[in-house]
Parts: C-alpha cells; sequence; structure tokens
C-alpha cells in the first residue's frame, strides 16, 4: 500500500496530462517553503535584535561572542565585557529563548488538536488544559510544604500531570461517548470552569505567602526562566515538531475529508489520533508547568498561521510554530521594556496585544477564513 | 616610635571600621545566606521593610525598591524613578537590580525570593528574607536590619521605643477586663485566630480576639489558616463582640508638608 504522502504526490502529478496543474501545485508549494523559511531567518533576527535591548546596554557583537564562546563548550575565551556577558547569558537568552519555545509549542498544540477535532475553536486553553495546569500548581504550592526531595521541579510536574489528565478526560469523554465538536467544547470548558473554581478554593484558604506565589503563577510569566526550563521544554518540541510535520499528510486528509475518507486512505485513524493528542497535550503542559498559565497564543497562532499560510499542514505546522514564537516573543519584549524597570507578567501583555490583533484580522478578512 | 604607635592604632581602626566580615545568616525562612557585613548597597522590596530601613537610619544604603513601595514619592523623598528596580515583591526586574549593584536583595517571605536567588546567584547578589509585615518577628526584624546595616544604635532605639509602648500597655491594662473584638480581615466573613499577627495586636491592645480560642490544627482545612479562617456570620453572633475591627485595602497618604509642621 501506498503512503499518504506517495498517493498524495501521484494525484499532483497526474491531475492533467499535460503536468501543468502539478507544475503549479510544485511552485505554490515552493513559494510556502519559502515563506517558511524565510519567515524563520526573520524570528531568529528579531530574536537577536530584542535580546540586546534592555537596562544594560550591549552589542550584537557581545551576543554572537557569547553564543560562539558558549557554542565551543568554553574553550574559546572571547569575552571581554563580562557583565554583559553574563546578563546575556543567564537573564536574556533563556527568557528571549524560552518566548520563541513556548509560542511554538503553544501555537503548534493548538494546530494539532483543531486538526484531530476538525473544530476551529479548540486550544490547550479551550480544552481546559491551562486551567487544569494552574490547579496542578496550585495545589502543589499549597500542600508542597516537607516535599523538597522533589526540589524545584514539584510545582511543575503537578501542573504537568493535571494538565494531561484534564486533556485525557476531555478526549476521551469525546471518543467513548461520540461527541461532536459542539460538545467536546463544553467539556473542555466545564472542566476548565472546574479547575478554575478548585483553583479559586486553593486562593482561599491559602496563606499570605502561597497565595502570592499562586497568583505570581497564574499571570504567566517568562521572568524566572532559567535554561534547565529552557532545555527540557526545546527537546519536547525538537520530539513533537518533526513527529507531527512526518504525519502532515495523513492531517490534511483528516481535516479536508474526515474520518471515512482517511480510512479509505488506509490511515489507522485511532492511532493518529492518540498520537497527536498526546504528544499535543506534552507540548502545551510542559510549556504551561514552566511558565505558567498563558492563555491565548494556542488559539491565535494557528489561525493567524491558516490566514496568512493556508490549511496545509505541511506548511502550517511550521508555520504555526513561528507565528506563536513571534507573538509571544513580541508580548514578552513589550512587557520587559515598554516600562521598564517595571516587567509586566507575558499572559497580561500577550492579551493585550493579540486580541485586538486578532480581531483586526477576523473583521478585515472574508468570512470564509473562519466558516 | 609613640608617632608610629599613633599612626599605627589609627590604622588598625580605619582597618577594622572600613572592613567587610562575611557572615552567615539564618533567614525568615530557614535559609543560609552569607553576606559582608555591614551592607552598603541595598535592594529592599516591600515597603515595611524599607520602612525599618529608613526607621534605623539606613536609607541611604538602600538604592532600590519596587514601583509599588514608591507609588508615593511625597512619603519617600529619598527615592526618586531611578531607584525604581521593579513592580514589586513578585515582580523584580533583575537587570535593574543587578545595575545597582548591590551586596544584597532583600524579599519577604510572600515574595519571590527564591526565583530571585536564582536569577541572581550567577552574579554574586545574595537574596535575604525579612518579613516586616510580621509583627511577631517585629524586634527580630529591627534587630537583624541593624546588624545588616550597622546601625545597632538606632536600632536599638526604635525596639525601646517599640517595647516601651508594649510593656507601657500591659502595665496600664493589669486587672482590666479583655474587650472581645471581632477582627475581620478585607474579605467578609474571614477573620484570624491564634497565631496571627493580628490576634497578637488584639491581645496587646487589651482585646481577646473573639475567636481566639480556635485551635487550627483542629479545623478542616478548608476553613483556612490563622491569617484568614473562614467562619459562619451566626459564630460572630454568638460570641458576641464587644468592638469589630474591620481591615481595608489600601494605604494612608502622606500628609502634605504644611499641614505637617503646623501639628
Amino acid at each position: 500500500m501506498r503512503s499518504i504522502s506517495e498517493q498524495g504526490a501521484a494525484i499532483s502529478s497526474t491531475a492533467t496530462p499535460d503536468g501543468a496543474l502539478a507544475a503549479r501545485y510544485m511552485a505554490w508549494g515552493q513559494r510556502r517553503g519559502a515563506m517558511v523559511a524565510m519567515s524563520l531567518v526573520l524570528l531568529i533576527v528579531a530574536a537577536a535584535a530584542v535580546t540586546v535591548q534592555g537596562i544594560n546596554e550591549t552589542t550584537m557583537g557581545t551576543l554572537a561572542l557569547v553564543i560562539v564562546q558558549q557554542a565551543s563548550f568554553g574553550q574559546l575565551d572571547l569575552i571581554t565585557d563580562e557583565q554583559s556577558a553574563r546578563i546575556l547569558l543567564y537573564l536574556r537568552l533563556p527568557r528571549v529563548v524560552m518566548a520563541i519555545v513556548a509560542g511554538a509549542a503553544l501555537s503548534v498544540s493548538g494546530v494539532l488538536m483543531q486538526a484531530i477535532t476538525r473544530n476551529p475553536l479548540v486550544s490547550p486553553y479551550t480544552i481546559g488544559v491551562s486551567s487544569a495546569a494552574g490547579f496542578g500548581a496550585s495545589i502543589a504550592i499549597m500542600f508542597g510544604v516537607g516535599l523538597q526531595s522533589a526540589g524545584i521541579y514539584f510545582v511543575p510536574l503537578s501542573a504537568f500531570g493535571f494538565a494531561l489528565l484534564c486533556a485525557v478526560c476531555v478526549f476521551s469523554l469525546a471518543w467513548w461517548r461520540g461527541m461532536g465538536a459542539q460538545a467536546m467544547i463544553l467539556t473542555g470548558i466545564a472542566l476548565m470552569y472546574l479547575f478554575s473554581a478548585m483553583t479559586a478554593a486553593v486562593q482561599f484558604v491559602a496563606t499570605e505567602e502561597q497565595l502570592a506565589r499562586v497568583v505570581h503563577w497564574t499571570f504567566g510569566s517568562l521572568n524566572g526562566v532559567q535554561w534547565d526550563a529552557v532545555g527540557l521544554c526545546a527537546a519536547v518540541l525538537m520530539v513533537v515538531l518533526p513527529v507531527m510535520q512526518g504525519k502532515a499528510w495523513q492531517l490534511n486528509a483528516l481535516t479536508m475529508a474526515g474520518d471515512d475518507v482517511a480510512q479509505s486512505l488506509g490511515m489507522n485513524v485511532r492511532r493518529l489520533r492518540g498520537t497527536v493528542t498526546l504528544l499535543s497535550v506534552v507540548a502545551a503542559a510542559s510549556v504551561i508547568s514552566f511558565v505558567g498559565v498563558i492563555g491565548f497564543v494556542g488559539l491565535i497562532g494557528p489561525h493567524l498561521a491558516r490566514m496568512i499560510i493556508g490549511g496545509d499542514h505541511r506548511f502550517l505546522l511550521p508555520f504555526s510554530a513561528i507565528c506563536g514564537a513571534a507573538m509571544l516573543l513580541a508580548a514578552d519584549t513589550i512587557g520587559r521594556l515598554a516600562f521598564s524597570p517595571t516587567v509586566f507578567p507575558v499572559g497580561i501583555v500577550v492579551a493585550f496585544v493579540g486580541v485586538p490583533v486578532f480581531l483586526h484580522l477576523i473583521i478585515s478578512r472574508k468570512r470564509e477564513t473562519f466558516a | 616610635m609613640f608617632f608610629k604607635s599613633i599612626l599605627y592604632a589609627a590604622f588598625v581602626v580605619v582597618a577594622s571600621t572600613s572592613a567587610l566580615v562575611a557572615e552567615t545568616i539564618i533567614d525568615d525562612v530557614g535559609r543560609s545566606v552569607e553576606v559582608d557585613l555591614p551592607i552598603k548597597r541595598a535592594v529592599i522590596f516591600n515597603r515595611y521593610s524599607v520602612e525599618f530601613a529608613r526607621a534605623i537610619g539606613a536609607i541611604d544604603q538602600v538604592v532600590g525598591t519596587g514601583a509599588s513601595t514608591f507609588r508615593d514619592p511625597d512619603y519617600w523623598p529619598q527615592f526618586t524613578q531611578d531607584n525604581v528596580v521593579g513592580q514589586g515583591q513578585n515582580d523584580l526586574n533583575y537587570e535593574a537590580i543587578i545595575a545597582k549593584n548591590p551586596d544584597l536583595v532583600i524579599l519577604p517571605r510572600n515574595g519571590v525570593y527564591e526565583e530571585a536567588a536564582r536569577q541572581l546567584e550567577p552574579f554574586g547578589i545574595p537574596v535575604m528574607v525579612i518579613t516586616a509585615w510580621d509583627t511577631l518577628k517585629h524586634v527580630e526584624n529591627v534587630e537583624l536590619m541593624s546588624r545588616l546595616f550597622g546601625h545597632e544604635e538606632q536600632a536599638a532605639r526604635l525596639v525601646n521605643y517599640y517595647t516601651g509602648y508594649h510593656k507601657l500597655l500591659a502595665d496600664r491594662l493589669q486587672g482590666v477586663p479583655a474587650v472581645p473584638v471581632y477582627l475581620e480581615e478585607k474579605r467578609p466573613l474571614v477573620t484570624v485566630t491564634q497565631g496571627s499577627g493580628w490576634h497578637d495586636m488584639i491581645a496587646a491592645g487589651g482585646g481577646a480576639n473573639v475567636f481566639g480560642d480556635i485551635v487550627i490544627e483542629n479545623e478542616a482545612a478548608a476553613r483556612g489558616n490563622p491569617n484568614a479562617f473562614t467562619i459562619d456570620p451566626e459564630e460572630i453572633v454568638q460570641r458576641a463582640p464587644a468592638m469589630i475591627v474591620k481591615l481595608e485595602p489600601g494605604s494612608y497618604t502622606a500628609i502634605p508638608e504644611d499641614q505637617f509642621a503646623n501639628t
């Protein structure tokens, strides 16, 4: 049996006898590929540009030296301005890289969840994953006293566990009861309210210091990010994105034609759904568990990407990662620099900046984009 | 020879007064913090702690604070916008802190001290937890800050002032029946029990907290903690307080200077 990608290629090359359509399709694909590559380059340039901005004045040259020195595992000793180098290495770079990784992971997670449910309203936030993570973090903060052996990872682990539990509940219920898309969203919203209420209950009985930590966590912030968290989230993204990229044709078949057609093309739809669910939830939960609740990127990132590049998952997946990364990077940079020395949590800024942009896009775009 | 001895003695005095002494101090949450004393440059978050620094005469050694402390510039003429290094005890701007080159950062225990310690460690800036709003630790905190900043004499005066009034109250209230008091926290139907600073303040003022008999360990966890204990309104009526104290958010504005001068 031919794979889905082979079938797609075969269809595209035999659609017209003279191959004109195939050529047009190839050109279209190349243009999309170039767009993704160019956006990635722009994102890297933008990231470098914002990394050198801050209270401590530094330059692109110092940034380059820091990166080269780290890449050489300390074999090269290039740094002359030690203080700037430390600020770049321990404060700004982890923050900027985490903004990119977290934005990308949340956005990719949104695309995947929307693909398997064929529902554009699904995101880690709307199915309750973020609220569940918030509750997990809250009870870890509340009852974590004395659990020092779990160290600084106790709160993220608890958040991760509850996020996973929530997603499993929503998706299991949906498939077990054969729910439609709307019922699934409603289930997610119900769980979101349940976990939010439980978090509020935890806050109600928390001490001053516990309450401060819970509230701080629920804001969503990159202020305290360190390389270990960046590394873990990046590792998850490095697994999820390529694996899902390899299934882009299958996701196309599933979203465009539905379960029956996908099955008739030889796909194991049940297994695909299981894999995609697991990876999308792991991607979102790993990020949320370290940086707190950042609700909007998982919903807006995929839509923004779809508006610009279309619904073909071969391009949508990497491009939505870039869109999500760019959004979170922009929001964090604004939060960090706009009112400096006051730093605004990224979870607040992303809503302030993202919602008007999203509304503008909805209003200015054609109706069918959201049909 | 005599002149040499004088010179040597003078050198020893100067050296001993200017030399920094490394000390390990156990902070409010039990962490060991190594600092060079006395502290010349400190960043302090939380206005209670900054107030302590001012009260012991160490405000000139405070080089940075939060915007939530500085929100009333008239009250803090010692600071300018340049001294702001973050929003408050939960939103620190680490770059701004580093730019101030402090010897120590002080946070209360309801601040992000763990995050701050991790982020500032590569820069060699220690983070210490001092919770100045904890009235039970008032004397202990003032003495610790005096040790940190090297202002023992002024701190001793402040402690004497505080403990003096405590003693005066205790003396005058001897034999006076305690007034039953219900204290309501900012949230409705939430009060305080034994173990709360408010409970101790009521007792020190000659009152008796009507919920002071509650042993928090014997209560359901869902009812809260000593600082926030949920109650049924019928319980208040049943316990018949003679006085009700209600906490409200916000702070007093500073008295205008001319009015203050005429007071």
